[in-house]
């Protein structure tokens, strides 16, 4: 899955939804695996006034019922700009 | 005689445009390098495949096969999503 927050976002921002995520992953048996920080980057249009991003990319493996606690838990997230989750088949 | 020489120019051509042809057609290039997954987050690939104002190029341009133009389609719109592709510029 990917995430993005406000670039303004310091490392405790940054720490705290990767803390959320692997939570939820790991009480439901599952595994977080590598945490790409992609750092800043600008954005290809605006989003919530915003020119930039700071993007995370967060690998896990789990089952797929984790995924709607996780998409329920990043909507509520305000820090949370824009996320993806995305299934890959092994 | 005139009539042969009447006849020669136009088979010319068409071999030459049967040529042109087989120049022109593409091998899909994920097919090519045996990519079976298509990445969203990869967007110098995907820049290949959108157009100057952010459109989805054909597969006629492309040359893609239809699994790969396909796969290619909802990886563009993945990327839209996360603001690395433009939904639309200028």
């Amino acid at each position: 899955m990917m995430f993005i927050v406000p670039p303004e976002a310091d490392e405790s921002v940054i720490g705290g939804v990767i803390d959320r995520i692997t939570k939820i992953v790991s009480q439901a048996g599952g595994d977080v695996g590598k945490v790409d920080r992609w750092g800043r980057r600008r954005l290809a249009y605006e989003i919530a006034r915003q020119g930039e991003g700071y993007y995370v990319v967060v690998a896990f493996t789990a089952e797929p019922s984790v995924i709607a606690e996780l998409e329920r838990s990043l909507h509520l997230a305000d820090e949370v700009l824009r996320f993806k989750v995305v299934q890959r088949a092994a | 005689m005139p009539p042969k020489t009447k006849k020669r120019p136009p088979r010319k051509e068409k071999e030459e445009k049967a040529w042109q042809k087989k120049q022109k057609r593409k091998v899909c290039i994920f097919c090519k390098d045996r990519i079976e997954y298509v990445d969203y987050k990869d967007v110098m690939v995907l820049r290949k495949f959108v157009s100057e104002r952010g459109k989805i190029r054909a597969r006629r341009v492309t040359g893609n096969c239809a699994q790969h133009q396909r796969d290619v389609a909802v990886a563009v719109k993945n990327a839209r999503e996360m603001a690395l592709l433009p939904y639309s510029s200028r």
